[in-house]
């Protein structure tokens, strides 16, 4: 374990006690100890919404990093694949067949069926990325083009109420996001960490590109296959739990790349642990600033991220 | 001569018989041209368009505030009347197809007054047009205040709540109770957990999908109004989200519910 | 060169035959590489020099034939193990991303070692001596898509030297390099020959000419000559081999 990542892991508990006392209402952490009892549903909720911050910004941050490296294109963001489109389309389907007000779990269930469908369409349409990573990355611009089209047309179909939905969720949301689906997604979380781990020299190999992930010992085709997956089945994960999150996948590789080097074995935590801060951050001002109307996740991380992309992209562009 | 006054007649008969010919593109005022008599010159409706039931039997000539404008040019009205137009561009198609276009706002009780006043115009019927608008102030006339926050859900994922400027809004002031949300100037907003459970309703509305188990949910679980059952869901939520004559059907179903003490 | 038995520490290709499509490219091709050898394959454009580097690399599957790593065909070792014994200097491309000389270097050694150990001094002792070799210690922070051609070069060859290979194959790795560095690169890689068998690819004849201690001479995936520098660079044989008229002149000479 590095400083750094102690560094960040103590940054990380900061913030999540951070965003359990503050909210509505201000609570001490000595508050919470004295007077449990009474708290404890608020305690609850809070936590719960943190550990979900954790979850998805860490997901998210891995997913990106991981496509980025696979891809070999810094642009590359779980949802550069067709995976939002594809996910939302799953979604809004449960919304508008009424599967939802069945079941709770259609909603999640349906983002993960579209997502991953649409990622196989993807690969199929790419011959597996045996064409290059440029048609794989087309086949995901294109198949998240047609996604939305065909978003806008389901969305046209929905009454109202439903639209309301389907339109917020669009922008995703922290605190609707099923404990039942949870602690999965932890789980998933801390197994793609393993998993990343495991496979960081391969993963330094492949983003030097398909020949020499082969001269240094890899089956290119199987380790973009493999981690292609892995890191849609994260991303889909979090769309599942919340909905569409932008510019998390995007900016914390570009940040810890350019603060950390490119070693994956050194930046694989670290990624994961600054995602999870990034989107504690974030939830914190957009349920803070706002008590009462709360301001959705996805525009908080597009209004703090997008700047912060730009200003990085520039810097480097200078340097 | 004869022959004269039958050519006259023949040009006089469809001046004579001339009545609009109606196409509804919203289901509340698909409701009011029906109240005011005047269902059998609507020839297409909406797709959300359900009631009276009868409606259903007409033609689709789009969805709501969406006309399909080839239906609607080969049904050849005369009067479309719609709510809002998701493309304005469409006026001007119907203008040059010599098809009258009103469209008006319908949000709250008072627009709705407003509409039936304005449809009675139009439709040459103002003695049933004031009929109604009386009505609806006789039977959904303000109750005085009564000391009762409500919260009004709209969706419960995300939590979309009822502020201020909704429909919702406007009915719960008719009754006398108090919006919690109506402190927020945004008619339908994203609102947190957090917050509720510090401000805790004394009832709540719930028009999303309907839940049996609200009890075990964890966070609605939680809330006092839920724990003692203050949770008020309408049989048919058209009642109270659509601003048609069955409004006041709506209001009399939530005065008995939020006003028992 | 005599065919070694099969047990012998050798990269081996046997009449191999690869075509892409209907389209001959390399035709019952042989070669075996043995420590000590430094083979150059010199041919025009076209010749299958690169596709023949990529068969004996196992990144391509010949049709025909078979490649065997010490004794053992190629394409049945795992990608460990071939990779602990074949290094390869593709034709240079920068890499995306920002990766350090030294990281780059590093990544080669990487292949020998498993996903959680940490270099030995060992390791961090040949990675900078990899670096030293080819002169690119001094550009260690250096990003590696910030370089030069020939600087990226020298780096590509340093991170397959620190691989610490038995086979090192080649493929016009001198390309951007200038003269003095062509020399050093030729007089490292003949100096690693006790463990090592080198096949460099290129189309540069004086380089082929001062390098090689064997020199196979190609053109439409087939041989034309096989042997030392001497007796194969013949006028008729580079007359054949690249369809014009050759003549044979001492030159300007840095080796």
């Amino acid at each position: 374990m590095r400083l750094r990542d102690i560094i960040a892991i103590l940054l990380n508990i900061a913030l999540l006690i951070l965003g359990i006392c503050w909210g509505a209402r201000w609570y001490s952490p000595m508050t919470f100890i004295h007077d449990f009892e009474n708290l404890r549903p608020l305690f609850m909720l809070r936590f719960q919404r943190m550990v979900t911050a954790i979850t998805i910004g860490g997901s998210l941050s891995l997913a990106g990093l991981i496509l980025q490296a696979v891809l070999r294109n810094p642009l590359a963001e779980p949802f550069t694949l067709g995976l939002s489109g594809g996910a939302s389309i799953g979604a809004a389907l449960a919304f508008v067949l009424g599967f939802y007000s069945k079941w709770v779990f259609a909603v999640p269930i349906g983002a993960f069926l579209g997502a991953i469908s649409t990622l196989i369409i993807v690969l199929w349409i790419s011959r597996c990325g045996r064409n290059g990573t440029e048609s794989l990355l087309l086949s995901g611009v294109i198949a998240g083009t047609i996604a939305s089209n065909v978003l806008v047309q389901i969305l046209s179909f929905a009454q109202n109420e439903e639209l309301a939905g389907i339109t917020w969720w669009t922008l995703g949301d922290l605190q609707g996001t099923d404990p039942r689906l949870l602690w999965p997604g932890v789980v998933l979380l801390f197994a793609a960490l393993v998993m990343f781990r495991c496979m960081a020299d391969k993963i330094d190999a492949i983003a030097l590109g398909e020949a020499q992930a082969f001269y240094l010992g890899g089956n290119p085709r199987k380790l973009t296959v493999v981690l292609v997956a892995a890191a849609s089945f994260l991303a889909a994960e979090t769309v599942a739990m919340a909905g569409i999150i932008s510019f998390c996948g995007l900016i914390i590789p570009h940040i810890v790349r350019q603060c950390f080097g490119c070693i994956h074995r050194h930046i694989v935590l670290t990624t994961a642990l600054w995602g999870a801060a990034f989107l504690m951050i974030c939830d914190i001002l957009s349920r803070c600033i706002s008590t009462q109307h709360e301001i959705p996740i996805g525009v908080m991380t597009a209004v703090i991220g997008g700047p912060l992309f730009l200003w990085l992209l520039n810097k480097q562009h200078h340097a | 001569m004869n022959k004269l006054f039958s050519i006259l007649l023949l040009f006089a008969l469809p001046l004579m018989a001339q009545e609009e010919r109606i196409i509804s593109l919203s289901p509340a005022l698909t409701e009011l041209v029906f109240k005011l008599g005047k269902g059998r010159q609507l020839i297409a409706r909406s797709e959300p368009c359900d009631y009276p039931p009868e409606v259903k039997k007409l033609p689709v000539a789009g969805r709501f505030a969406d006309p399909d404008m080839e239906r609607i040019l080969t049904l050849r009205p005369t009067l479309v009347i719609t709510n809002d137009l998701i493309n304005p561009g469409v006026r001007t198609v119907m203008e040059n197809a010599k098809i009258r276009c009103v469209q008006k706002q319908c949000r709250t009780i008072e627009e709705y007054v407003e509409w039936v006043k304005l449809l009675g115009d139009v439709l040459k019927c103002p003695e049933a047009a004031k009929a109604e608008c009386e009505r609806v102030e006789r039977e959904a006339k303000p109750l005085p205040k009564i000391k009762r926050k409500v919260l009004w859900v709209i969706w419960d994922s995300p939590l979309m709540v009822a502020g201020a400027g909704s429909l919702a809004d406007g009915l719960l002031q008719r009754v006398g109770v108090e919006n919690i949300a109506g402190n927020v100037k945004i008619a339908y907003f994203k609102s947190s957990y957090d917050w509720l459970l510090e401000h805790q309703p004394d009832a709540i509305v719930w028009t999303a999908s309907k839940r049996d188990n609200l009890k075990e949910h964890r966070f609605w679980g939680n809330l006092k109004a839920v724990k003692q059952g203050k949770v008020v869901m309408l049989p048919n939520n058209d009642l109270v989200q659509r601003p048609g004559p069955r409004i006041t059907e709506g209001y009399k179903l939530l005065a008995e519910q939020l006003r028992k003490p | 060169m005599p065919d070694s038995p099969n047990n012998q520490t050798a990269l081996r290709a046997d009449n191999l035959s690869f075509a892409y499509r209907d389209r001959p490219i390399v035709r019952d091709f042989s070669l075996t590489l043995v420590p000590g050898d430094l083979t150059v394959l010199l041919g025009p454009n076209g010749s299958g020099k690169s596709t023949i580097l990529q068969l004996l690399a196992g990144r391509l599957v010949p049709q025909n034939g078979d490649v065997l790593m010490d004794g053992a065909a190629l394409r049945k070792l795992s990608g460990t193990q071939r990779a602990s014994k074949i290094a390869v200097v593709p034709q240079a491309a920068p890499p995306v991303f920002g990766f350090t000389v030294y990281e780059r270097v590093a990544i080669g050694r990487r292949a020998r070692l498993s996903p959680f150990t940490k270099f030995t001094e060992e390791d961090e002792h040949d990675i900078v001596e990899a670096m030293q070799i080819f002169d690119v210690e001094r550009l260690a922070d250096r990003a590696c898509n910030q370089l030069s051609g020939g600087e990226l070069q020298r780096v590509m060859l340093a991170a397959a030297l620190a691989q610490k290979p038995t086979y090192l194959l080649l493929d016009e790795p001198t390309s951007a390099l200038d003269p003095s560095h062509v020399v050093n690169t030729v007089q490292t890689l003949r100096s690693l020959l006790k463990n090592t068998a080198v096949l460099l690819i290129t189309h540069d004849i004086e380089l082929a000419a001062n390098a090689a201690k064997r020199l196979v001479l190609l053109k439409d995936g087939a041989v034309i000559a096989d042997g030392p520098p001497d007796t194969t660079l013949t006028p008729e044989n580079l007359t054949t081999t690249y369809d014009c008229k050759a003549s044979i002149k001492p030159s300007v000479s840095f080796f």
